[in-house]
């Protein structure tokens, strides 16, 4: 099930509401609990019983390390078995095929491929999961006794499929005890309407763009089409994926719970750094706090830093998607980051900010092209055609795209700025009453809006359901 | 608490044991099939009723799905003529998993494209275009759009 659908919005959310509010406090993690199973299995029936048992293994996990940490012996190598069942399990599912195709590409015979579907967000409580068994360890948090409370914690619908990805520590008393009240449900109920407005109205708009030059064949394609493609995906997953972490804090809000902010603005970036510090924030600080810092982070020699950077962004790319795009799109950013931590540092400071900014977006733009294309070549052969290899700078259907797509890539790039929602706040000039008056208006109308397309709209999951 | 972490160590041993049962179980599920095409085929064809239909020919296979039949060495496909019809039939095997998963791609995107023609005033259609099987088995790849998917599906799972 996805969020921007009709049978979440005027189904499944409003009987999990109208349950959750209907029963007193120590009923509510198990009615949420439950909600998640369903939500969950609605999609992914075969793979229901696979979560629950990792659920089962886990909890059991976390208590053991919690007792051999009292007991002070063995809990490193309990720790380390249970995050070595974790990897093997996400290995298993998202890399089995790949690191097998691999082989067969070397050896004389083949060895069948697991024709396996990816069970979906896999990726997501894989490491939420971690999180809880290394902070257990660490004892920035108690093993947690109530099985429901933790079955909560991996399986809770609002972030479960494409995060953002809580760390346990943040949310360990919050499954105890959260505040609800009208003031947090009503700004979460902005939050998610502002995240469906931003994937059904601007993400799935632009996709089209996105879908009409990706299907063009190479010799219909110019620089300028190709330009737009990567233009369009740049702002479609943006959209896409931030719209789907507002609808999870927003939905979480309304549920009592705060989840940590996944994306700020990255486009308004003046640096690949800054735009690494900007975009899913949840997946950075996961790395930082459970890969880089362990692995000594930069208070270490400078051989053993830059081994900490590239390590970590290999680790992103391959936790993206079991595929050499992916390992070179982590490459990739891993190269750039220690370029600009080593060389470019004190250049960039010194450059104008709009200078950096159309470097950084350059970059990041480039970026996107290894993540979108599905093999390595088709990548190059695309950032050919925008580097005017072999086509046409411009031809009449580039510029008939150009044309018919500029207002939206103008509303686009103003939305991906903060300097709208700015505005959208002052409104009314420090009249409360019209503020609110015009914001209650403004978010029924983006609601009505997004039941329209939806309507006619064929099923459009988020680009982020195949991680 | 020595006991009790025996006692946690054994079940988390248990549990790791019904959690490669049951990856087993899946692979198993998943498994391809060394049946022949022909039998498979035969199967498809007898639970299916395709009297109203006809073969596709390279082109209208061209038209349907975007893909170059001759590209598939076992293949079966069928469609309805009629104007308002939106039964088909495609059954394929092939080796090469890039192949496959284009065709099953393909073969979403029609149905998709046909469920958006047909909504609002083709209610049966829509209904039978959203009951469609779409399923890959190891090397083997069956869509159906028709009132009998049920019993294909059925026939298809039981030639494997």
């Amino acid at each position: 099930m996805v969020f921007s659908s009709l049978v979440f919005l005027f189904t499944f959310l409003p009987l999990v509401l109208i349950c959750y509010f209907a029963v007193p406090g120590r009923a509510k993690n198990p009615v949420l609990l439950l909600a998640s199973l369903i939500f969950y299995a609605w999609g992914e029936p075969v793979y229901l019983f696979l979560m629950l048992l990792s659920i089962g293994f886990n909890y059991v996990c976390g208590m053991e390390i919690g007792m051999k940490l009292k007991r002070r012996r063995g809990a490193k190598g309990a720790l380390a078995f249970a995050i070595a069942v974790n990897v093997a399990l996400l290995g298993f599912f998202k890399y089995a095929g790949f690191l097998v195709e691999n082989i067969n590409a070397i050896l004389p015979f083949d060895i069948p491929v697991p024709a396996l579907a990816l069970p979906v967000g896999i990726s997501f409580y894989t490491f939420q999961i971690m999180s809880y068994l290394v902070d257990v360890y660490r004892k920035k948090a108690e093993a947690q006794k109530n099985l429901i409370s933790f079955g909560l914690y991996v399986t809770m619908f609002p972030q479960l499929i494409a995060g953002p990805i809580v760390q346990y520590a943040d949310i360990d008393r919050q499954l105890k005890e959260r505040r609800i009240t009208w003031e947090k449900f009503g700004s979460g109920a902005a939050y998610f309407i502002r995240g469906l407005g931003k994937k059904v109205l601007l993400a799935n708009l632009i996709g089209g763009l996105f879908d009409t030059v990706a299907a063009m064949p190479h010799g219909e394609m110019s620089a300028l089409s190709a330009w737009l493609g990567c233009i369009a995906y740049t702002f479609q997953i943006y959209f896409d994926f931030s719209g789907y972490s507002d609808m999870a804090i927003g939905l979480g809000r309304m549920f009592g719970f705060e989840f940590m902010k996944n994306f700020d603005y990255p486009y308004i970036s003046g640096s690949v750094t800054e735009f690494w510090r900007r975009w899913h924030i949840s997946l950075s600080s996961w790395f930082r706090d459970y890969v880089y810092i362990p692995l000594g982070g930069n208070r270490t020699t400078r051989i053993k830093h830059i081994r900490n950077i590239m390590t970590v962004w290999l680790l992103t790319g391959l936790w993206h998607g079991a595929s050499w795009n992916f390992v070179a799109w982590g490459i990739y950013y891993g190269l750039i980051l220690l370029v600009e931590k080593f060389i470019l540092s004190e250049q960039l400071k010194r450059i104008p900010p709009w200078v950096r900014h159309l470097y950084t977006m350059v970059l990041v733009m480039i970026g996107w092209v290894l993540f979108f294309s599905s093999t390595l070549s088709e990548a190059f052969k695309y950032l050919g055609a925008m580097a005017c290899i072999s086509v046409p700078a411009v031809n009449a259907q580039g510029i008939y795209l150009f044309v018919s797509n500029f207002a939206m890539l103008l509303l686009l790039t103003a939305c991906s700025a903060p300097w709208v929602y700015r505005v959208f706040q002052k409104i009314g000039n420090g009249r409360q009453a019209v503020r609110i008056t015009v914001q209650c208006c403004v978010y029924a109308a983006i609601l009505l809006l997004c039941v329209a397309c939806l309507v006619t709209d064929t099923y459009n999951p988020f680009l982020y359901f195949r991680f | 608490m020595k006991k009790k972490i025996r006692l946690l160590e054994r079940v988390k041993y248990a549990l790791l044991a019904v959690l490669a049962l049951y990856i087993v179980m899946i692979l198993f599920m998943n498994r391809g099939s060394d049946a022949p095409f022909s039998k498979v085929r035969d199967a498809v064809l007898a639970a299916a009723d395709t009297d109203g239909m006809q073969e596709t020919n390279d082109r209208d296979f061209k038209k349907l799905y975007g893909l170059n039949k001759n590209d598939y060495d076992e293949i079966i496909s069928y469609y309805t003529n009629e104007t308002m019809g939106v039964e088909e039939l495609l059954l394929v095997r092939c080796t090469d998993e890039e192949k496959l998963s284009a065709v099953e791609k393909a073969a979403q995107d029609r149905i998709d494209m046909q469920i958006q023609s047909f909504q609002g005033y083709g209610e049966e259609q829509t209904k039978l275009l959203k009951d469609a099987v779409v399923l890959k088995k190891g090397s083997l790849f069956l869509m159906a759009v028709s009132p009998e998917a049920g019993e294909i599906r059925k026939a298809f799972m039981e030639a494997l």
